[in-house]
């Protein structure tokens, strides 16, 4: 457990020290900080490019099955870009002038051995999102966005054992909510730290010739950046 | 100033990344010049190769195919850097830490690295930059029921650094860690036995400057 402490430890340190390094003045900014009259987060860009779930806390729960024969699975992790089937987020929003913000979230990736007889992992994750963005406007460093929006899951497990194919495929449709504190202390990017809910609505597992139903449900408490081109 | 929609948007980006660089390199310096300090997230996604092995066994090499986005530890990474006046030269690094808990059939456990980089980088104009990187990476991970690995790997990035905007960048090109060094104990009575794993691949990150 010894090494558990000291990355914890040494992770809160590199938040602190980010979070410090972004609150002092700036001898490198040439524009005016986001609190003298300048324009806030949600006023000053037309697209919000997020890295969502960078770091924090995230709690992931599968099941599978029918009825009472249903089976669940989790998947809890703390740290950096946690794993799973949805961690880390990269959204895409266009921004109206109503700060009403448009567009979704993305993730697609391929995990396959090369060794022979080797299995391969396949994830795509797609989510259009609605939500609001807007500033404080005593304070235009510090801002806010709130999203909502389906987010759907499809993943698939495939392997050859002896000379047999084996193949899972699965997929889910959930809720998700989130909802950010936004700190823009300069032009074009700001800090995210918020929770995120996710809540199964429905989905199915197949393998061979057997179905099953299929769902998920996240929680979770994270940081992310947010970029405003 | 806002546009309407996220296409209009789009067209803007290009257009400013393509514009002539002279008019805005009147506007703000270039990349390393502009901001000192830069937050980094290396290999959001791309294509990368592992190679696992245990040099003292036989056959013992297997290899994994990742690509698209795929921002999750031990490859994504989480870095700062600090820009040496406007020598071009950067030092810093990256961190890695996650801890997981699952009742997966994948293995659990906490991963924890440093990476310390030495950089330079090399402006083309306002948007553009070469970023090279050199140092050495120290991963190791404990797995939940017993058992832990470790390794030093010399490693390095040459990244081009596209800045269409302030505080904001794109990172793109080759990445390696070639593993030197490194142990691998299973089960609660651990013999140790030397592992090697190796990542290199193609990949694109973010990063902010200040």
């Amino acid at each position: 457990m010894a090494l558990v402490g000291k990355p914890a430890a040494i992770g809160t340190a590199a938040a602190i020290a980010t979070l410090a390094l972004l609150s002092a003045p700036s001898a490198h900014a040439q524009e005016p900080a986001a609190g003298d009259g300048a324009p806030g987060f949600g006023e000053r860009g037309s697209v919000l490019f997020s890295v969502e779930n960078v770091f924090g806390v995230l709690d992931q729960t599968y099941s599978a099955g029918n009825g009472n024969n249903s089976t669940n699975t989790s998947l809890n992790d703390n740290g950096f870009f946690p794993q799973g089937f949805v961690g880390t987020r990269i959204g895409i929003n266009g921004l109206l002038s109503s700060g009403i913000t448009l567009g979704g979230i993305v993730g697609v990736w391929n995990d396959t051995s090369t060794n022979q007889n080797g299995g391969s992992f396949t994830s795509v994750n797609i989510g259009p999102r609605f939500g609001w963005a807007g500033c404080l406007k005593k304070y235009k460093a510090l801002g806010f966005w709130g999203r909502v929006g389906p987010t759907f899951q499809y993943v698939n497990f495939s392997e050859t054992i002896g000379n047999t194919n084996a193949s899972v495929d699965a997929w889910a449709l959930d809720l998700s909510f989130e909802a950010f504190i936004v700190w823009s202390p300069v032009d074009h990017f700001g800090l995210l730290a918020g929770p995120n809910v996710d809540i199964g609505l429905t989905g199915h597992e197949s393998s061979q010739n057997t179905g099953a139903d299929f769902g998920y449900h996240a929680v979770g408490m994270s940081f992310g950046l947010v970029f405003e081109l | 100033m806002r546009r309407p929609a996220l296409v209009s948007a789009a067209v803007a980006l290009a257009a400013w990344t393509l514009a002539p660089s002279d008019a805005r390199a009147q506007e703000e310096a270039p990349f390393s010049q502009r901001g000192h300090t830069v937050i980094v997230l290396d290999n959001l996604g791309g294509f990368v190769h592992s190679e696992s092995s245990y040099p003292n066994v036989n056959n013992s090499s297997s290899g994994t195919n990742v690509w698209g986005i795929f921002p999750f530890s031990p490859i994504a990474r989480f870095g700062v850097h600090e820009f040496i006046g406007d020598t071009g030269i950067s030092l810093g690094g990256a961190l890695v830490y996650s801890d997981s808990s699952q009742s997966f059939q994948e293995q659990a456990g906490t991963t924890f690295g440093i990476a310390p980089r030495v950089g330079y980088a090399i402006p083309f104009n306002a948007t553009a930059a070469l970023w090279l990187r050199a140092g050495l990476t120290y991963l190791t991970e404990s797995i939940s029921g017993g058992g832990n690995q470790w390794q030093f790997s010399p490693a390095g990035e040459v990244f081009l650094v596209i800045t269409p905007v302030s505080h904001f960048g794109i990172t793109l090109g080759p990445w390696i860690e070639w593993g030197v060094a490194g142990k691998e104990c299973t089960g609660n009575n651990c013999q140790g036995q030397d592992f090697r794993q190796d990542f290199y691949g193609g990949t694109f990150g973010i990063l902010a400057d200040f």
